[in-house]
């Protein structure tokens, strides 16, 4: 009898804790929306925060150039290798131009960039705006009647959303560039003919649908890791817990929304 | 560098990148698209795809923009850059690079280079794509002749008779021109006598003939004078040879019967083959109506139809049969509990993968049972009830159908002569499967069923080794036992011609 009551118990703590997990889950989504919503209002009011947005702009993009270069290139570097290895065995290596130029700007380019992006800028704008919740300076911006939002959320989403694309279309140079280095130089492809496949298959929808995908990207980076911050609690640890979290889940919103915009834009 | 300025810098060398992007692979792009239109139309344009070359010359001048159907033929539209001029009477034709490379569209330019064809014109002149395949066949049978030809030369030549027989006729060559050489260095100086003779002997012909110019005419006169007399002799001739042919025609006379009745039989000949062939002609004519058996069979469609449905079924059949695949296995199992074997022969039929009937005979050690009982008093006590059970060993047969889900067969049916039911599942695909039956619901003593679990590991391709428990069910722990085995799996396809009689529901 104690057993099945104990069991009961079991079940009836996991049951809890998985609806304790949505129930945060539910909750995060809400409150991101609402802080979208929120930036969105705020956005479109004077006065305009010109300056904070071009600050924004150089931490996220500039800053964030070689890490999205890199990778981009090593990308296309090793996808002209698998790709070449895997044609070759039914003749088709004049195509890995295609492959090559098709998978970058539809997926991997804005994918990585993303993924570097959330990475590396997402983690500070959760630590910062963690430090700054912590040590009640947006409480203290709150009395000083300035809104946190328009102040601090405002010019990192639209910086994060603008400068994206542009770091996309870097990635795809830089990872066309690669792929073209390894299949030409290691592989001993034509250089003509796999330059004149890249573009022959290459259409400019495959770059305007990677690049809104990486402007979507940077909006849900940003507004993930500042709501993060946001609700930041505890000293240090928090912070360091906020970081974390920021990073993990804007990762994450990262590849499930590329599944669903690809989806739809297909 | 001030922040905006490096901000800016980033954000117009994006833009530039873009902007080469876009230009670069456009399609529609931002921009317009340049050049004109032209469409031609082929029989096929099998191989050829959007954005596929068009050359003159072997240089690209443009893109094939759009396939499209028209009527039954395929239209290309073509995209030809700004300032080329195709002359009017150009020909297009595919052409593939290499002999399996891409296709591309090539224009032969027309001569008349005074008239070029117009934005939105169609290239009227066509040379059809060569199709590799009937090239290929072409030169396979120029490949034939021509193995015929230095065969027939080499079974002529590369005998040891033809060798040598050409060796003779060179070597004859040889020894002729020879003598000739030594006939003409021999007589050189005879040759040149005769040439001088021959010199002379027109000389003094030309002479004669200059010297009896009047003998000559003389002649020719004679000639004149007895062709005249001809001409008043022949009335005279002629009427001679109008009697002899009078003469000829008598003999004829004389056989006019045997002539006449000779073509007279020609003619009856004649009128029975018209005949024939008149009722040779109705003949086919009632074939060409449909009419009769054969006409039927001629015109009738459905006489084909059912044909070929026969055909079909037959094919079906014969495929089935070919696709049964028939396995024989016999084992034994050596029981713990008994000491004992027990022995089995199964026929495996398999017509699809996924199913598979299975009939055999089984020689259970305990298959039959007596039970006696008997009354033993011993020394004044009360009589004693002590139960015999006797086993026998007995025949019995299986007759099953399986099918197979996946991983697991689940399999019904007769087994060891009462109804049953099995489930068998393969934890190493065609290698190593454990399953359980249970059967015989319906025993004596209010017995529970028979359960039988085994597992079966093949260990070579026919060698198989099968263990499990047996009869687990049972209230009685005499029953209850292990078994251990081997058996032997022949997928004997002899086997399939022997039982080739047993009807197979197609």
């Amino acid at each position: 009898m104690t057993d099945s009551t104990a069991k009961k118990n079991g079940a009836l703590r996991l049951a809890e804790l998985l609806g304790e997990r949505v129930h945060a889950m539910v909750l995060d989504l809400g409150a991101i929306f609402t802080l979208f919503l929120q930036v969105v209002s705020s956005a479109v009011r004077p006065p305009s925060e010109f300056r904070n947005i071009v600050k924004q702009m150089e931490e996220v993009g500039i800053r964030s150039m070689p890490v999205v270069l890199v990778t981009a290139t090593f990308t296309g570097m090793v996808l002209a290798l698998q790709s070449y290895s895997g044609f070759q065995r039914f003749g088709a290596t004049s195509f890995v131009g295609s492959v090559v130029a098709l998978s970058i700007t539809r997926e991997l380019g804005p994918v990585f960039a993303g993924l570097m992006v959330s990475g590396r800028v997402g983690a500070s704008m959760a630590a910062e705006l963690g430090t700054m919740k912590v040590t009640e300076q947006i409480d203290a911006l709150i009395t000083l009647a300035t809104n946190p939002v328009k102040y601090l959320v405002v010019p990192r989403v639209v910086a994060a959303t603008i400068v994206l694309p542009i770091l996309v279309v870097f990635a795809d140079l830089l990872g066309i560039i690669g792929g073209y280095f390894v299949s030409v130089y290691l592989m001993g492809a034509n250089p003509y003919v796999y330059m004149s496949k890249t573009y022959q298959y290459l259409e400019f929808k495959d770059i305007y649908t990677g690049l809104i995908k990486a402007s979507v990207f940077g909006m849900l980076i940003a507004l993930i890791s500042c709501h993060h911050g946001f609700v930041a609690q505890g000293g240090a640890e928090g912070v360091g817990r906020a970081t974390t979290r920021a990073v993990v889940a804007s990762s994450m919103m990262v590849l499930i929304s590329d599944y669903f915009m690809t989806s739809f834009m297909f | 560098m001030s922040r905006e300025a490096r901000v800016g810098i980033f954000v117009l060398l994006g833009l530039i990148v873009l902007t080469f992007f876009t230009f670069r692979v456009s399609k529609w792009g931002l921009i317009a698209e340049k050049g004109y239109r032209l469409t031609v139309d082929f029989d096929t344009a099998s191989g050829l795809e959007p954005k596929s070359d068009v050359k003159m010359a072997g240089v690209p001048i443009g893109k094939v923009e759009e396939i499209e159907l028209a009527g039954n033929r395929a239209r290309l539209i073509l995209r030809i850059q700004q300032g080329i001029r195709i002359p009017i009477d150009s020909v297009a034709s595919i052409q593939t690079q290499g002999l399996l490379g891409e296709k591309y569209v090539e224009i032969l330019p027309g001569k008349d280079v005074q008239r070029n064809l117009p934005s939105g014109g169609q290239i009227a002149n066509t040379l059809s794509p060569v199709n590799l395949d009937e090239m290929v066949r072409k030169l396979s049978e120029i490949g034939d002749d021509v193995k015929k030809f230095t065969d027939s030369l080499s079974a002529t030549f590369g005998t040891e008779e033809g060798k040598k027989a050409l060796g003779d006729i060179l070597r004859d060559v040889a020894a002729t021109t020879a003598s000739l050489r030594t006939v003409v260095q021999g007589n050189e100086a005879r040759i040149e006598r005769i040439l001088a003779n021959i010199d002379r002997l027109s000389a003094d012909l030309s002479d004669i003939s200059a010297a009896n110019k009047e003998d000559v005419r003389a002649t020719i006169e004679n000639l004149r004078a007895f062709s005249d007399t001809l001409k008043t002799e022949t009335p005279s001739l002629v009427r001679k040879l109008e009697e002899m042919s009078e003469r000829v025609s008598n003999i004829a006379g004389d056989n006019r019967e045997n002539l006449k009745e000779s073509i007279a039989n020609l003619k009856t000949a004649s009128a029975r083959l018209d005949n024939t062939l008149d009722s040779a002609g109705r003949v086919m004519a009632k074939i060409d109506r449909g009419e009769g058996t054969l006409g039927k069979l001629v015109n009738d469609n459905t006489v084909a139809n059912s044909l070929t449905g026969a055909f079909d079924g037959i094919s079906r059949y014969v495929g089935k049969y070919d696709a049964l695949h028939m396995t024989l296995v016999p084992w034994v199992e050596y029981q713990t509990g008994t000491s004992d074997w027990k022995y089995y022969l199964n026929l495996k039929m398999q017509p699809t993968a996924d199913k598979y009937y299975l009939v055999g005979v089984v020689n259970d050690p305990r298959g039959k049972r007596t039970d006696s009982s008997s009354f033993i008093s011993v020394g004044g006590n009360p009589p004693v009830e002590t139960r015999i059970v006797n086993f026998e060993d007995d025949w019995k047969f299986n007759a099953l159908l399986a099918k197979r889900f996946s991983r697991i067969t689940v399999r019904g049916g007769i087994m060891e002569s009462a109804g049953g039911l099995g489930l068998e599942y393969d934890v190493v695909k065609d290698r190593f499967s454990v399953g359980a039956d249970i059967f015989d619901f319906n025993r004596p003593e209010n017995n529970r069923a028979h359960l039988k679990l085994y597992g079966n590991y093949d260990i070579f391709k026919n060698l198989f080794i099968t263990g499990g428990a047996d009869d687990l069910l049972n209230r009685d722990s005499a029953y209850r036992t292990f078994f251990l085995g081997f058996g032997i799996k022949f997928p004997d396809d002899d086997l399939k011609t022997v039982i080739g009689a047993v009807p197979i529901k197609p």
